[in-house]
C-alpha cells in the first residue's frame, strides 16, 4: 500500500436521493502527500463538496476505498481520524456566546480525557496556533463579533489545533475580497512548507490556484458523467485542459498570463502601434482597447499611434491625424465614442 | 469566574429553599424552618408547623427542585441538538405526548392495573402507570420528531412539525376526556393544572432516581454537547459519535419530561426559559457550566414559581402551569426581541 497521507482509489462519490442513489463521480483516483497544496476545482455542481465530505469520512462512498495513511478510513477509529484529519467546512458558526478562544480549544477535543480539560501541553499548541495565524488580538472576541477574514483564519487555527496532517477545506476563500483570498492562499502555502500539512482546498478561484497550488485537480460535468484531471498548474495549462472546462460564454484562456479575458462579441478593425510607449502603458492601453473591443488589423482604416516628441495619442484615419489626446484617460473617452460610432453597424451585421 | 457566578446561584437556591418552606398557607417564622425541619426528622412527638415542614413542605420542595433539575436540562438538550434556541420539550410537543400517555394511563386505569395484575403478578398503583405513559409518550413523539428532523433540514419547519404533533396530541387528549367518566375527568383536569405537592416521601425516589442518573449520563457527553454547537459536520470530524450522542440527548430528554409530566402534570416553559436566562447570565457556550448552572436556576425558577402559586398567607393556590407561563412566556417574548436586535446589530 502507498504510504500518501490521504489517497482514493477507484472511489465514485454521490449521495442517497430518497431511495435512489445520485452518483456525481466514479474511479476518482487521488494521492496526496505530505506537505502538497491541492486545489480542487469545478463547476457549480461539479461534485467538489461531496468528495471533500467523502474523503473526510463524513459522508460514504458509493464505491471504492479512501485510505488515510494506508489505513483503510472506514477502519480508522474516529478519534484516531480527529488526529490526522481535520476539516474547514461552510456551514456557519452562529453561536452567540462563544468566544474564539473557546473555539479553537474545541480543536483539542480528539485530544482531552472525558471532562475536556486542557493540559499545559494542551495550552502551548493552542497558543503556537494563535501566534502562528496571528489570532492574539481576538482570542477574546465572540465568534459572531468577526469580519469574514478574520473568521476564515480562525476556522483555519480550529483545524490545525487539531494537528492534522492533511486539511480538507470547502471553499474557504468564498466570502472574502482579494486581498484576504491571497493572504489567506499564502498562509495555506507558507503552514504546507513550515508545518508539513498538506491541504486540498476546493475553490471558484482558478487564477490564484494556478499560482500557489502545487496540484490542481478539476472537476466537470459532462452530459451527466463526472469527469475529472489532476496535475501540476502548468502540465493543465499545456494540455488545454483548463480553456476545455471553464472557457464558456465569452470567457478566454491567456495561457502566458494563466489569467482569463472576456471576449468581446463586437470587433472593430483598428490598427495600432505603440512602440514608443513604456511596457505598462502599453499593456494598459491595449487592456482598454480590448475592453473596448477593438482587434487589431493591418488594413485597418483607422490608426492609433503615439507620437514620442509630442507625448500624445493619435487617431489617423488615410493618414490625416482625426484626433489627437495627451493622457490615458482621455484615450479612453475618444475610444469609447468611436467604439458607440461603429456599434450599430456590427449590430446590424450581428442580426443579419 | 464563572465558577464563583454558580457558586453564588448556589446560595440563592438555598435562600428560595428555606423562603419557600417557610411561606405557605400558614407561614413559619424564616428563622426557624431549620429547627422545626430537625424536630420534624428526629423526634415522634411533632408539632404542627413540624408536621407541615416535613411531611409536606420538604417533599414539595425537593419535588420543586428536581422538576426544574429536570425540565431545564431537557430543554438544554433539546436546543443543543436541534441548534434552536427555540426548542424545549413543551414547545416540541414532548410533553404533550407525555400528557397523551397519563390522559390514557387515567382512562384506562382499571383495565391496566387488571391486566399487569393477571400477567405478570404486578399490583401497580396509578402513579406507576402515569409514569410508564407518561415516558412512553414523550419518548413515541420525540421519536417520531427525530424521524422528520433526518427529512427535514430546517428547525423552523421542524419546531412547526413538534407544535402541530403537539396540537394533534392535544387534541386525542381531549377526545379522550371526552368520553372519560366525570371522576376521570376530574382527575385528569387536576393533573393537567401543574402541581409540586403529589410526591410524598414514598414516591419520592420514583421521580428522583430517573432525574439523577440522567443527570449522571450527561456528564459523559459534556464534551460532545460543546462540539455539537458546531454542527453535526463538525461534531463528527472532531472524533465525536454524534449518533450515540443524539441517542442518549432524546432518550435522557424523553425520561426527564416525561418523569416530571407524569408526577407534576405538564409544566410549561421552564424548558425552554430556563437554558436562556443561563447563557446570557454566564455568556457562554461551555456545557461543562451551562449543565450544572441550568440545573440550580431551574430549581430556583420552580421553587419560585411553586411558592407563587401558594399564594402566601392565603388558603387557595393557584395552578402551577399558570404561574410558570406568566414567568416564562414574557421571558421568551424578550429574548426573540433581544436576539432580533443583536442579530441586526451584527447585520
Amino acid at each position: 500500500m502507498s504510504t500518501s497521507l490521504l489517497s482514493c482509489y477507484n472511489l465514485s462519490t454521490g449521495y442517497q436521493l430518497k431511495s435512489m442513489e445520485k452518483l456525481v463521480h466514479e474511479n476518482l483516483n487521488l494521492e496526496i502527500q505530505s506537505g502538497e497544496l491541492i486545489g480542487l476545482l469545478g463547476p457549480n455542481g461539479a461534485g467538489k463538496s461531496t468528495l471533500l465530505r467523502t474523503l473526510s469520512g463524513l459522508q460514504d462512498s458509493i464505491n471504492g476505498k479512501v485510505f488515510l495513511k494506508g489505513d483503510l478510513m472506514k477502519a480508522v477509529p474516529p478519534k484516531t481520524r480527529a488526529k490526522t484529519l481535520a476539516v474547514v467546512l461552510t456551514s456557519k458558526i452562529s453561536d452567540q456566546f462563544l468566544k474564539v478562544g473557546e473555539f479553537l480549544a474545541l480543536g483539542r477535543y480528539p485530544y482531552t480525557g472525558w471532562s475536556g480539560y486542557l493540559s499545559p501541553n494542551d495550552h502551548e499548541i493552542l497558543d503556537e496556533v494563535i501566534d502562528q495565524l496571528k489570532l492574539g488580538n481576538f482570542v477574546h472576541r465572540n465568534m459572531t463579533e468577526l469580519s469574514d477574514g478574520e473568521r476564515q483564519r480562525v476556522l483555519i487555527g480550529r483545524a490545525l489545533a487539531q494537528e492534522p496532517s492533511v486539511v480538507l477545506l470547502d471553499e474557504p476563500t468564498s466570502f472574502l475580497d482579494l486581498p484576504h483570498k491571497v493572504e489567506l492562499m499564502h498562509l495555506l502555502w507558507e503552514l504546507s512548507r513550515k508545518r508539513g500539512v498538506s491541504f486540498l482546498y476546493s475553490t471558484h478561484d482558478l487564477e490564484l490556484a494556478l499560482k500557489v497550488c502545487d496540484k490542481i485537480m478539476i472537476l466537470n460535468q459532462k452530459q451527466g458523467k463526472g469527469t475529472y484531471f489532476i496535475d501540476s498548474p502548468e502540465v493543465l495549462i499545456q494540455s488545454g485542459i483548463i480553456e476545455d472546462v471553464f472557457c464558456k460564454g465569452g470567457l478566454q484562456f491567456d495561457p502566458y498570463t494563466a489569467s482569463f479575458q472576456i471576449q468581446q462579441s463586437s470587433k472593430f478593425p483598428l490598427n495600432w502601434e505603440l512602440n514608443s510607449l513604456d511596457k505598462l502603458q502599453t499593456s494598459l492601453t491595449e487592456m482598454a482597447l480590448s475592453r473596448l473591443g477593438f482587434e487589431r488589423k493591418g488594413e485597418a482604416t483607422l490608426s492609433l499611434q503615439f507620437n514620442r516628441e509630442e507625448q500624445s495619442y493619435q487617431l489617423t484615419q488615410e493618414g490625416q491625424i482625426k484626433q489627437s489626446c495627451q493622457s490615458l484617460g482621455e484615450l479612453i473617452e475618444i475610444l469609447h465614442q468611436k467604439s458607440n460610432d461603429f456599434a450599430p453597424i456590427s449590430t446590424k451585421i450581428n442580426n443579419g | 469566574m464563572k465558577l464563583i457566578q454558580l457558586l453564588l446561584l448556589c446560595c440563592a437556591l438555598l435562600l428560595i429553599f428555606a423562603v419557600n418552606l417557610s411561606l405557605g398557607s400558614v407561614s413559619i417564622p424564616f428563622l426557624e424552618v431549620p429547627s422545626y425541619l430537625w424536630e420534624g426528622i428526629s423526634s415522634n412527638e411533632q408539632s404542627a408547623f413540624a408536621t407541615i415542614l416535613y411531611e409536606y413542605r420538604l417533599p414539595k420542595a425537593l419535588t420543586a427542585m428536581l422538576c426544574g433539575v429536570a425540565l431545564s436540562q431537557g430543554g438544554l438538550y433539546m436546543q443543543s441538538l436541534f441548534q434552536n434556541p427555540l426548542a424545549g420539550p413543551y414547545v416540541l410537543g414532548i410533553s404533550s405526548g407525555a400528557s397523551l400517555g397519563v390522559a390514557l394511563a387515567i382512562l384506562f386505569a382499571t383495565g391496566l392495573k387488571e391486566f399487569f395484575y393477571s400477567a405478570f403478578g404486578l399490583s401497580l398503583a396509578s402513579y406507576h402507570l402515569q409514569l410508564g405513559g407518561a415516558i412512553l409518550g414523550s419518548s413515541l413523539l420525540l421519536a417520531l420528531i427525530l424521524h422528520f428532523s433526518h427529512r427535514i433540514r430546517s428547525n423552523t419547519a421542524l419546531l412547526i412539525l413538534g407544535l402541530m404533533i403537539g396540537y394533534v396530541a392535544g387534541s386525542l387528549v381531549s377526545i379522550l376526556a371526552y368520553f372519560g367518566s366525570q371522576q376521570e375527568l376530574q382527575s385528569f383536569l387536576h393533573w393537567s393544572f401543574g402541581s409540586f405537592d403529589r410526591v410524598p416521601w414514598e414516591r419520592l425516589p420514583t421521580i428522583a432516581i430517573p432525574i439523577i442518573l440522567c443527570t449522571l449520563g450527561s456528564l459523559f457527553f459534556l464534551k460532545s454537547l460543546n462540539t455539537l454547537c458546531l454542527g453535526e459536520s463538525y461534531a463528527a470530524s472532531l472524533g465525536v459519535s454524534v449518533q450515540r450522542t443524539r441517542q442518549f440527548l432524546l432518550l435522557s430528554t424523553s425520561v426527564l419530561a416525561g418523569t416530571v409530566t407524569a408526577f407534576c402534570g405538564p409544566v410549561a416553559f421552564i424548558g425552554i426559559a430556563v437554558p436562556h436566562l443561563t447563557r446570557i447570565l454566564f455568556q457562554t457556550q461551555d456545557h461543562r457550566i451551562l449543565v450544572p448552572a441550568c440545573s440550580v436556576l431551574g430549581a430556583c425558577l420552580c421553587l419560585i414559581s411553586d411558592t407563587l402559586s401558594q399564594l402566601p398567607g392565603s388558603s387557595q393556590t393557584l395552578p402551577l402551569n399558570a404561574i410558570t407561563s406568566l414567568i416564562g412566556a414574557p421571558l421568551i417574548v424578550w429574548i426573540l426581541l433581544r436576539q432580533q436586535s443583536t442579530s441586526q446589530g451584527v447585520n
